[in-house]
């Protein structure tokens, strides 16, 4: 489903953040990037959410060569993918709810699907009692939870998720990591991008190292 | 919720987050559409060529008023002439001007009048027939006739509507540069936001919509607040000062001045936040 072929990320005057970097990832996998601070964890989830363009090399999505998408097909795109942010990256003058159903709001879902929908993920992230509350009254696991919901209420075929522990404590870390496994069963493909090796062998998922913008090992 | 909700609740997010700016870009706006209408009042107020002539006779101070009667109705029964006015008490002039019997651009001269006086409006066919024969009248001192004034306005005609038009022009090019960096200045405060929402796939029109209805909303407002200010002119002019100023205009104003404003902002909206979100990456 997706393809790197020979993927460069080059940022001048003298970094490569990905060298040479192929790999394939099929339909339903759960992903984990893994690797150091600075081996092009976040640079690859970035080139996957179109943040970024390759500087060489091909990425092909579904059989389709990415460098020929149009920004409308960068905007279709990104309507039928989920991204998880490290920082969450939810809108601080929306309430849990309208931060959850903001997705389905852009790609013009239908009103009466958006309040079932939006109904069902804030069950599914035990936030259901805090749909009315703003992002900044929440705790850190419960921010996380919220942006999760926002990926998956489009239902994606694709989660990207970049260090989506990285600011909690494992009791929460492992609390969303479960969310993500779950999402995973019900048939999205899921890649993490993550420096917490200690989630591998508890939820187990296919793994790329990646060390200097290369790929060590599967 | 559906899209026109999250819009609606994202302009007034946008408003209660800064609303000093708000008021005083709004302020501005209705301040500069208000000054803006009187070279529009100077156009309006302009002599117009007409058929018809106003004639003023002046008589001597020392004209008995049974004379002025007798020739008063001598003329009435000419048939070149439309109208005969005998200087007039004050407040009447004041209601013959509010009606548009006597033009607002000759209310100074009523007032000014010596007695006994009269004004004819004359067939301007007939005008020199007319004046001829009151010329020849025992204690007329002097004949006036409308058409001097407006010779010599004439000349000026076409400078005065060119300084006129220019000064609008002026205007309106400000309040549409003042829109189009007000818009480009919400643009950046909000720029995490719409960051966010293009990460999500919105499209631009998804992403613009709350800021056009900014840019309208800023525009509108303004329109409305001149044409308030307008009507405190008015009442001020008339009833303190006692200037009239043509009514006619003030209907023309009350609906211009909104859609003017509503026109300048949402183009001047559009152009602004298209042209940031083309250029954002």
């Amino acid at each position: 489903m997706i393809q790197f072929f020979h993927v460069s990320k080059f940022y001048p005057p003298s970094i490569y953040a990905l060298k040479d970097l192929s790999l394939s990832i099929e339909k339903g996998e759960f992903i984990y990037l893994t690797g150091v601070s600075g081996a092009g964890k976040s640079t690859l989830i970035s080139l996957l959410h179109f943040s970024e363009k390759p500087t060489g090399g091909k990425i092909v999505i579904k059989g389709k060569d990415t460098s020929e998408f149009s920004k409308k097909d960068i905007q279709q795109y990104r309507q039928n993918i989920g991204v998880v942010f490290q920082d969450f990256k939810l809108l601080q003058n929306k309430t849990v709810y309208e931060n959850i159903i903001l997705p389905m709001l852009i790609n013009g879902t239908e009103k009466n699907e958006i309040e079932i929908r939006a109904n069902a993920l804030l069950n599914f992230i035990g936030l259901f009692s805090q749909r009315n509350s703003y992002p900044y009254q929440l705790s850190g696991g419960e921010q996380q939870r919220v942006s999760i919901a926002r990926a998956i209420s489009n239902n994606p075929f694709l989660l990207l998720a970049d260090e989506p522990t990285g600011n909690l404590d494992e009791g929460l870390a492992i609390e969303i990591m479960t969310l993500l496994r779950e999402i995973n069963i019900k048939g999205t493909t899921v890649i993490i991008a993550t420096h917490k090796t200690q989630f591998i062998n508890k939820f187990d998922g296919k793994v790329f190292h990646l060390e200097k913008g290369k790929l060590e090992n599967e | 919720m559906n899209r026109k909700k999250y819009w609606i609740d994202t302009l007034k997010n946008y408003i209660s987050q800064d609303k000093k700016r708000f008021l005083l870009i709004i302020l501005i706006t209705g301040l500069a559409l208000y000054i803006s209408f009187f070279p529009f009042i100077l156009i309006a107020d302009f002599p117009k060529e007409s058929d018809n002539k106003t004639i003023y006779v002046y008589f001597a101070p020392e004209t008995p008023e049974s004379f002025l009667e007798s020739i008063l109705g001598e003329f009435k029964k000419d048939k070149h002439i439309l109208k005969i006015l005998k200087k007039l008490p004050k407040d009447k002039i004041k209601t013959f001007i509010n009606q548009g019997i006597i033009p607002v651009k000759h209310y100074k001269n009523f007032i000014k009048l010596i007695p006994p006086t009269i004004i004819i409006n004359v067939k301007d066919s007939s005008e020199n027939e007319i004046i001829n024969r009151l010329r020849k009248i025992n204690f007329v001192e002097m004949v006036k006739t409308q058409r001097t004034g407006e010779d010599k306005l004439s000349k000026f005609k076409s400078i005065i509507k060119f300084v006129s038009f220019s000064i609008i022009l002026i205007i309106i090019t400000s309040i549409f540069i003042l829109i189009i960096f007000t818009l480009k200045i919400s643009f950046y405060i909000h720029k995490d936001e719409i960051n966010i929402l293009k990460l999500l796939g919105a499209s631009n029109t998804f992403i613009a919509v709350p800021l056009l209805l900014e840019g309208i909303f800023i525009g509108l407002t303004g329109g409305f607040l001149s044409v308030i200010l307008w009507k405190i002119t008015l009442f001020i002019s008339q009833n303190i000062i006692g200037i009239y100023i043509p009514l006619n205009l003030t209907a023309t104003i009350l609906f211009a001045a909104p859609i003017a404003g509503l026109t300048i902002s949402f183009i001047g909206s559009s152009v602004s936040i298209y042209n940031q979100l083309n250029n954002d990456k």
